[in-house]
């Protein structure tokens, strides 16, 4: 499964209704299981593609029971009444839906018109399974209820899938391979893990996952790290991403905020390959499961940290914040996210 | 889709305007008429108890609306019916300028008084409709009621008559023809547009059509109307309560008329129903159908107040000099009125 | 999987269908609508070679003056009363604890939906000056000793008055769902601020339905300057009777002068009402999601808008359309109420009539043949509208509105002087049916074209698109997704047009010839003299009937619709 990810407007949405054949490209190929779908304006029509998609409005049609959605492509591909109802009875089986194939969508819950609208999406086994932000329009608890669903049955069934999203939970959970895009162009991609542990850029490292972003100066480079001076004095060095980048003796590294071990007070003397910065705590937001600390270092710049409970510091303490070098990413130029 | 719908919905509407079969005397003949349905009906019933086979259609608008009517249709030069019934004055107006009538001198055309008949030989004069006042008997006593037309212009009627605009109704020259020519040139000098005048000053009312009026005064809303006695015979027979003067200046009678058209699908009914209209069959039959005097000298009548056709001073109009100038009349009686 | 050499470019046939929906629509258009329109204007110049002389001539006319001003006098009393009678009752309705409210939605959508002269009708029986109802009950009460009056339908007022339940519905349907949807939270604002009630009215809720009251208001000014049945039985003088006037006196150019201001008074007025609601989004108080519209408590004045609504009742529905019904069983009108004065026969006449049945069957099949394919065409620019990127296509939305802006008197004359010459002529459709059909369908196609693109829009495209996806080709797309899902705004659309275009006048009467008697020129033809009063009651009666029947058809087919879309159906 293939998620692509980024904010509204970067053309995640235009790529998937291409693969679909909704949309026509000027230029370039679509390529999927070794046939040509489209090449230059030469394309094949939608109904040719045998691909099944999920809409971010489910598209159920309301003047047909769920039987009949679910049945309509099976129809279309000329399956026999015998054959159809045993698929149909299949997949509302699998979604947990057998009650209601006579109900007409506008019946139904939000929730379970997106597992109707996964049934028909799955329902004359495609190729390839397309997902438009299916579960933007459900409520936090579906929405993860449904996005455990998804997964489980996309590796029961093993299609391959396009899925596209503005949730990192939602890339990250799911997929086996990340597509970050911004501006219609693709910025990184990569497994999750790999996405979220070495981000390209300043773009990427914010828009998966939490993360702060620290700009240094009079940068050194050497083989296994690269270094360079706070704005407010001390210095940092970066053990992981891209060390090229380094222009006019600057660059960004990326540290997210779970990584951070924060204390009251000095630290005692810090080990090899650890950063380590001292700072004033503006503010402690408690949130049950995790702390936020926003620590002020000299430079006027906060530092976002995050642990689990118990609290480590208080409003005003100065304290320490250490991290791993290795954890520490170095980040190609872009725009600030 | 919605295609069959409306091709079937098409073929109907032109199906509509299929041309009638046209072999002798039968089939559709269409009648374009100023007369009401209801006197028109009983004429039919009479035709087609001669003539069977021939289905009378008939169209009815105010005379002057059918005038223009017949106007325009005849400028696109697609009369749409075979027969068309007006007085004799609007029927000449209409000849003169579109050759568009067929002549034709029905059998019995000779026992016509002569001076009823259209020189031209183009309409053929069925009955003669003559002007009178009807009041409601609910809001006026027969001893109140006004006994001349001069009286109209009393005060005491303030508000209380109808009579029909020429801009609507053809017939209503007749009476122009009446009190703005004959009148004045009989020794009645009190008569002449100044009495539209001072009925306007006494609030007359203009309506389209006489049969509006006829209601209006039925219904006591108008409860004296400058009337039609076609429309007196039709209150008698409702059972309305009105009531008929004769005027002592007398009652302009007009020439009501058929003429066929040149053009006509089913030339041979439109001749069969000229033929009836000056048949002795058809004239007895109509004072009770176009409720007015009948065109053969012979025929005895009687009016429904049992006033005797000899007892009332009727003035034959001249449809030709009305013919003639009908839109100066027109426009000299909106100046009245405007005074 | 198909070979790619074997299939066609999706674009490419999409592109060859709009075009070809475009060509046909645009076609049809220019031909229906935009050529009686520059008819209307151009005739002086072509027919008489007057040219410009005839307006000034016109201007000149003191009679043609005073109808001009008849007209406006009419249109803007009647807004002005609409706005402030139709306000009050709709904010009645939609916020307060007023009581009989389904009764005063039930007469809004009577008044507006059953044809106008059948109103004049009623209260020319009642308030004639003499004889009318009404007068003669006043006098007794009031023990007048007159003769006539207190009332006189027969003047410019008593037009305003006929006129106005209907004006008073369009302000009312285009209110009740603004002050619905109104956000309670901006009126708990102001009364937090320490306004009471009437002040907050005042401030606020009236200031937020603005755009909905001036839509309501103009639309209101905009139909009476085109109503021609009343101020014909009324014998009031305005710009619609003139022109008819003239064209009975064959005279071309006053006709054409007199629909040339008559039309630029309209599109003045419908373009003040874009004008007017240009910032429609700044009143837009709808976020999504529906609010409980909350009644205001407004103490004993509630009971001040109840009366006021049973007025309303009673003057626009059940005095007018009462006094016909009694007067349709009367032998004779002038015995009145008594004993032995009531008969059937008036039901009677109009059922055995011959030519009574055959207009009734004309214009059944004209409303069918114009109703069909306005929502046909609605459906086709709509579609070329909505869904295509055709280019020109905002011209197909502007010509299909223009003919609201057109009185039926002036298309009628448009479409006499277009016919009656070379080269339409030669077609041979002067006094036929089917010019009537081209006035019909002139008249409706705003209406068509308006309802199939809003049921198109609430169509979303992901539904077609779902549609492809899942194996359905372009046709069978269309077939088994977009049709069906609009087929009950279709039906509505449909049987809307059908149910206005039934007693369509204004049109007809100037265009009827033999063959093309309408129910509504034969019914006025009855009423004047041709039958008389007491059967044209009995005829009228029996269109309100049909007319009312099917048009609660129509609601049930739109309720249909709502359902699907997913939206509740709107309860008026």
């Amino acid at each position: 499964m293939v998620s692509l990810i980024g904010p509204s407007g970067c053309g995640k949405t235009t790529t998937l209704r291409i693969i679909a054949g909704l949309e026509t490209p000027t230029s370039g190929r679509v390529i999927g299981h070794g046939n040509t779908l489209s090449d230059g304006a030469r394309v094949i029509r939608p109904e040719l593609r045998e691909m099944g998609m999920v809409f971010q409005t489910y598209a159920l049609w309301p003047h047909m029971t769920v039987f009949r959605n679910i049945s309509y492509g099976l129809r279309r591909k000329g399956y026999d009444t015998a054959q159809i109802a045993a698929r149909v009875s299949e997949v509302l089986g699998m979604m947990n839906m057998s009650d209601h194939a006579d109900r007409y969508p506008g019946q139904l819950s939000g929730g379970q018109q997106q597992r109707v609208a996964l049934a028909r999406a799955i329902a004359s086994r495609p190729e390839i399974l397309l997902f438009d932000e299916p579960l933007s329009n459900l409520d936090a608890v579906l929405r993860e209820q449904m996005r455990f669903e998804i997964r489980s049955l996309q590796q029961e069934l093993g299609m391959t899938s396009v899925y596209v999203t503005h949730s990192q939970e939602e890339a990250l959970a799911l997929s086996d391979m990340i597509v970050v895009m911004k501006d219609g162009k693709i910025i990184q991609r990569g497994a999750p893990r790999e996405i979220y542990d070495t981000p390209r850029n300043a773009f990427v490292a914010g828009f998966i996952g939490l993360t702060n972003i620290i700009d240094l100066r009079d940068v050194a480079v050497s083989a296994d790290r690269i270094e360079g001076r706070l704005p407010g004095g001390g210095t940092l060095a970066a053990g992981g991403g891209s060390f090229d980048h380094a222009r006019g003796g600057r660059t960004s590294v990326s540290i997210r905020p779970s990584e951070i071990t924060i204390a009251a007070g000095e630290l005692p003397v810090p080990e090899n390959g650890i950063n380590v910065l001292t700072g004033t705590v503006r503010d402690v937001v408690f949130t049950g499961g995790v702390i936020d600390y926003f620590v002020n270092l000299p430079g006027g710049k906060d530092l976002r940290v995050q642990t689990v409970p118990p609290v480590r510091a208080e409003r005003g303490q100065t304290v320490t914040l250490a991290f791993d070098i290795a954890r520490t990413i170095a980040l190609e130029p872009g725009d600030p996210a | 889709m919605k295609l069959g719908n409306l091709k079937t919905g098409s073929v109907a509407v032109l199906a509509l305007l299929g041309p009638a079969a046209a072999s002798a005397q039968d089939g559709p003949l269409q009648i374009y008429s100023a007369y009401p349905d209801e006197h028109m009906a009983a004429l039919i019933e009479g035709f087609n108890a001669k003539y069977p086979d021939v289905e009378v259609q008939v169209s009815v608008q105010p005379g002057e609306q059918l005038l223009s009517t017949l106007e325009l249709e005849l400028r696109a030069n697609a009369p749409q019916a075979d027969v068309v019934g007006l007085n004799q004055a609007s029927i000449s107006s209409l000849a003169a300028d579109h050759g568009a009538f067929a002549e034709y001198q029905p059998e019995g055309i000779a026992e016509v008084r002569e001076s009823l008949r259209d020189p031209e030989g183009v309409s053929v004069p069925a009955c003669v409709n003559v002007y009178l006042i009807q009041y409601n008997t609910n809001a006026i006593n027969a001893e109140a009621a006004p006994t001349s037309w001069m009286d109209l212009t009393a005060p005491e009627w303030e508000n209380q008559i109808a009579m029909a605009d020429p801009s609507s109704s053809q017939s209503i020259q007749s009476f122009l023809w009446f009190v703005t020519q004959y009148l004045p040139q009989n020794g009645q000098d009190a008569f002449d547009w100044d009495y539209f005048t001072q009925l306007q000053a006494n609030g007359v009312r203009l309506e389209g059509s006489h049969g509006t009026i006829r209601d209006l005064t039925a219904a006591g809303e108008r409860p004296l109307g400058i009337q039609l006695l076609a429309n007196g015979q039709t209150s008698a027979n409702r059972g309305d309560p009105t009531s008929l003067v004769w005027p002592t200046e007398g009652s302009p009678g007009e020439v009501s008329s058929f003429a066929m058209f040149e053009e006509s699908d089913n030339p041979e009914a439109a001749q069969a129903w000229l033929d009836f209209i000056v048949s002795p069959d058809a004239q007895a039959i109509m004072p009770d159908a176009l409720g007015c005097a009948p065109v053969l000298s012979e025929i005895d009548y009687a009016f429904p107040d049992g006033t005797a056709v000899s007892d009332v001073n009727i003035v034959p109009v001249d449809s030709a000099w009305i013919a003639e100038n009908r839109e100066a009349q027109t426009e000299a009686f909106q100046a009245a009125m405007s005074n | 999987m198909t070979n790619l050499a074997q299939t066609q470019s999706m674009s490419g046939t999409v592109a060859v269908w709009s075009r070809a929906a475009y060509a046909i629509s645009i076609v049809l258009l220019v031909w229906l609508i935009l050529l009686p329109f520059a008819i209307i204007f151009l005739t002086p110049f072509i027919e008489e070679e007057a040219g410009f002389s005839s307006y000034a001539e016109f201007f000149r006319d003191a009679a043609m003056l005073r109808a001009t001003w008849n007209s406006l006098l009419v249109a803007g009393g009647l807004a002005v009363l609409s706005a402030i009678i139709g306000t009050v009752l709709a904010f009645g309705v939609a916020r307060t604890s007023m009581r009989f409210k389904g009764l005063v939605r039930v007469t809004m959508i009577l008044a507006l939906i059953s044809p106008e002269f059948l109103l004049a009708m009623g209260y020319i029986l009642l308030a004639g000056p003499n004889a009318g109802y009404a007068n003669v009950a006043l006098r007794n009460i009031l023990g007048l000793g007159t003769q006539t009056g207190p009332l006189d339908i027969f003047t410019l007022w008593g037009l305003v008055f006929t006129a106005l339940p209907s004006g008073v519905s369009f302000v009312f349907l285009a209110l009740v769902p603004a002050f619905r949807s109104m956000d309670p939270a901006l009126e708990d604002a102001a009364r937090l601020k320490g306004a009471n009630v009437w002040r907050t009215i005042f401030t606020v809720t009236l200031p937020l339905a603005r755009p909905a009251i001036l839509t309501g208001t103009l639309l209101a000014f905009a139909t009476s300057l085109a109503m021609y049945g009343p101020p014909e039985m009324l014998g009031v003088a305005v710009l619609t009777v003139s022109i008819r006037e003239a064209l009975l006196g064959l005279d071309f150019d006053v006709a054409s002068v007199a629909s040339a201001v008559l039309v630029g008074m309209s599109i003045i007025a419908l373009m003040l009402q874009r004008f007017g609601i240009r910032h429609a989004e700044r009143y837009r108080t709808i976020s999504g999601k529906a609010f409980a519209p909350r009644t205001l408590d407004l103490g004993p004045a509630v009971h001040v808008l109840t009366v006021l609504g049973l007025l309303y009742v009673m003057l626009a529905l059940m005095l007018p359309y009462g006094t016909m019904l009694a007067v349709s069983l009367m032998k004779s009108i002038g015995n009145g109420f008594s004993a032995g004065n009531w008969t059937l026969a008036n039901f009677d006449a109009i059922l055995t009539d011959g030519s009574i049945r055959k207009a009734v069957f004309l214009s059944l099949q004209l409303a069918a043949a114009c109703a069909a394919i306005v929502s046909v065409l609605g459906v086709i620019v709509g579609y070329v509208v909505v869904r295509t990127s055709q280019r020109g296509r905002s011209l197909l939305d502007y010509i299909s509105v223009l003919p609201l802006a057109v009185p039926g008197t002036a298309l009628a004359f448009a479409l006499i002087v277009l016919y009656l010459n070379e080269p339409f002529r030669s077609l041979g459709l002067y006094g036929t049916p089917i010019i009537l059909l081209f006035a019909y369908l002139a008249r409706f196609i705003p209406l068509g074209v308006r309802n199939s693109q809003s049921a198109l829009v609430q169509v979303g495209p992901e539904l077609e698109e779902a549609s492809r996806v899942f194996g359905a080709g372009e046709l069978a797309t269309l077939l088994r997704i977009t049709l069906p899902l609009i087929l009950p705004a279709f039906i509505y659309t449909f049987l809307l047009v059908f149910v206005l275009a039934i007693p369509e006048l204004s049109a007809s009467i100037v265009l009827r010839g033999f063959n093309t008697q309408t129910i509504s020129t034969s019914l006025l033809s009855v009423w004047n003299g041709n039958g008389g009063l007491a059967v044209a009651c009995a005829y009228g009666i029996s269109i309100f009937v049909t007319v009312s029947l099917i048009f609660g058809a129509a609601l049930a087919a739109r309720g249909l619709a709502g359902v699907w879309s997913g939206r509740k159906p709107t309860d008026y």
